[in-house]
């Protein structure tokens, strides 16, 4: 008897809702919410002047807020806490394949993610004028390639897998910031380094891009799903040809 | 079905140098056998177990269940696991774990509730279901352990301490569920500390000390002893003073008011010294062995005291 893994989907949902897509949706609609309410009754968003302007950076905060947080809590111990819990004796005794297993939760939690994105965003529209909902959807989905690529294959490394994508992010972003100045005097060598590290520079020009209205910077995209699928890659050799159990 | 060949494991010690978990392990469990496993605390049960689940790599040496790869097996055919260290999410309600994990076991949609009700009701945790995981006590999650690993038939059953945390009325009725889990086809691996349980439910128990394989004792089937049975001690009530039984017994020592440690001695010494007693007018209660064959066997090969508790 095989196991019915993709009806075993309909717990994952439940789990990425509950677990891990309630804080950072919760979060921004208060954040956005909040924001509304002090904001004067009879303002105009669609307006070139004030409105308009708040709108943006409501929006900006608000998606990059989501998107982030959402990232990170969508991905953070994906594999850990079943293996450093010891769920995994009872969930891989069953005729069910790691891979696929965790494969499908990693789908789930990307698409899911987009959707309340979209979501958010149309909640925000109909409460303003309009907002790139389709842009901010883009960005989830690339920031998420990117992010749980790269966390999904620490988690299937190792137990401190949500530590080390912090780090892991902060240094990509600390260093591309300090490669990326006119005057930067950074050593050749780190140079190098720097170009190893998660591509957060492009994802920053990417929505530099979509949230002025611009086109999708293939180029840029392309380096940002490579990196991201490199992780997701990695992340399915280590389960493949790794010990579940440590 | 379950084969290990020369299989080791080891782990890497915080000086560089490795630790042997299990070292070079060969055992085969047929179909249609019950194998126990036992030893002390640290002597590899579990290890040996991690690995032919897959859960594990062996450092050398080859496990294969059912001919293939024990991950490669388990993710194509599944595998009734009861673990040691059991563990489960907590907020998780009894009804809503089983239900999960019978669809990862395969259960068809049709079936889920009919089969969560079928183990619910053989291990008699009916009240229980709406209770959340944390909320249960040891034994009952243990019998939530086992209800989870019936909620399937399969070919291979592997029970890691199944009595650990049961009450004495499940730790007996535990018996009947291994013997009526008994098939022609299947495998069963029954690990534990415990002797007796061992003795009772298995056909054969491979008996292991810091990670090798001591000796393999068959404790039930042709095999078994049904010839000569080797010396045993014995202990012998009377009706009488116990001091009048022991010249029947050379090297006996009293045990209390009616009783008598007989030393080791083979079924000839034993009927003879017996009849001594009868013919001296003493009359014999009650006698038992001291130990059994198996816990025998277990203290010549992991020593009287063992290196851990062996109940």
């Amino acid at each position: 008897m095989r196991g019915r893994i993709t009806a075993y989907l309909r717990f994952q949902l439940a789990d990425f809702l509950l677990m891990r897509a309630a804080l950072p949706a919760t979060l921004v609609v208060f954040l956005a919410y909040m924001t509304l309410a002090s904001a004067p009754a009879n303002v105009d968003w669609s307006a070139r002047s004030g409105g308009a302007r708040m709108l943006t950076q409501l929006f900006q905060a608000v998606a990059g807020a989501f998107i982030v947080l959402g990232s990170f809590l969508g991905v953070a111990r994906l594999v850990t806490d079943d293996r450093s819990n010891g769920y995994f004796r009872f969930l891989f005794s069953k005729p069910v394949s790691v891979v696929r297993f965790y494969a499908q939760q990693w789908v789930l939690h990307g698409v899911g993610l987009v959707a309340i994105a979209g979501l958010l965003g149309l909640w925000l529209e109909a409460r303003t004028a309009a907002i790139p909902v389709g842009a901010a959807m883009t960005m989830m989905a690339l920031t998420w390639i990117l992010v749980g690529g790269v966390g999904f294959a620490l988690s299937a490394a190792t137990n401190y897998d949500a530590l080390l994508l912090v780090i892991a992010y902060v240094a990509s972003s600390v260093l591309q910031g300090i490669k990326g100045a006119p005057d930067s005097l950074m050593a050749p060598w780190l140079r190098e380094v720097t170009k190893l590290t998660l591509p957060v520079h492009k994802l920053d020009y990417i929505r530099a891009q979509l949230y002025t209205g611009g086109d999708l910077p293939w180029p840029a995209t392309l380096h940002v799903v490579a990196y991201g699928m490199t992780g997701f890659a990695a992340a399915i050799v280590l389960l493949r040809r790794t010990s579940l159990a440590r | 079905m379950i084969s290990l060949r020369a299989v080791s494991k080891s782990y890497p010690s915080l000086i560089g140098r490795r630790v042997p978990a299990v070292d070079g392990v060969s055992l085969d469990v047929n179909a249609g056998e019950v194998v126990g496993i036992a030893g002390p605390n640290g002597a590899g049960k579990s290890t040996i177990i991690a690995m032919l689940l897959g859960f594990l790599r062996p450092t050398s040496g080859e496990v294969t269940v059912g001919g293939m790869a024990p991950r490669a097996y388990v993710e194509r055919h599944g595998v009734a696991y009861l673990p040691e260290l059991m563990s489960l999410v907590k907020s998780w309600r009894v009804d809503h774990a089983l239900r999960r994990l019978a669809v990862l076991a395969g259960v068809p949609a049709s079936r889920v509730s009919q089969e969560v009700a079928r183990v619910v009701a053989h291990l008699e945790i009916g009240e229980h279901v709406k209770k959340r995981i944390k909320a249960l006590s040891k034994g009952n999650f243990q019998r939530v352990g086992l209800a989870q690993a019936l909620l399937c038939e399969h070919d291979v059953v592997v029970f890691d301490e199944p009595t650990h945390g049961l009450d004495p009325v499940w730790t007996q009725r535990f018996r009947g569920l291994v013997d009526a889990l008994r098939a022609p086809g299947r495998s069963m691996l029954v690990a534990s500390h415990n002797l007796d349980e061992l003795e009772r439910v298995c056909d054969r128990v491979a008996i292991l000390d810091r990670g090798r394989l001591q000796r393999v004792v068959t404790v039930r089937g042709p095999a078994a002893g049904d010839g000569a049975v080797p010396a045993r001690a014995y202990r012998l009530r009377v009706a009488g003073d116990a001091q009048a039984a022991l010249a029947a017994f050379p090297g006996a020592v009293v045990a209390g008011e009616h009783e008598i440690d007989v030393p080791p001695t083979d079924v000839a010494g034993l009927n003879a010294g017996l009849a001594q007693l009868i013919a001296g007018g003493v009359q014999v209660t009650a006698l038992a062995p001291r130990e059994s064959a198996l816990e025998a066997a277990f203290h010549a090969a992991v020593g009287a005291g063992g290196r851990g508790r062996a109940d």
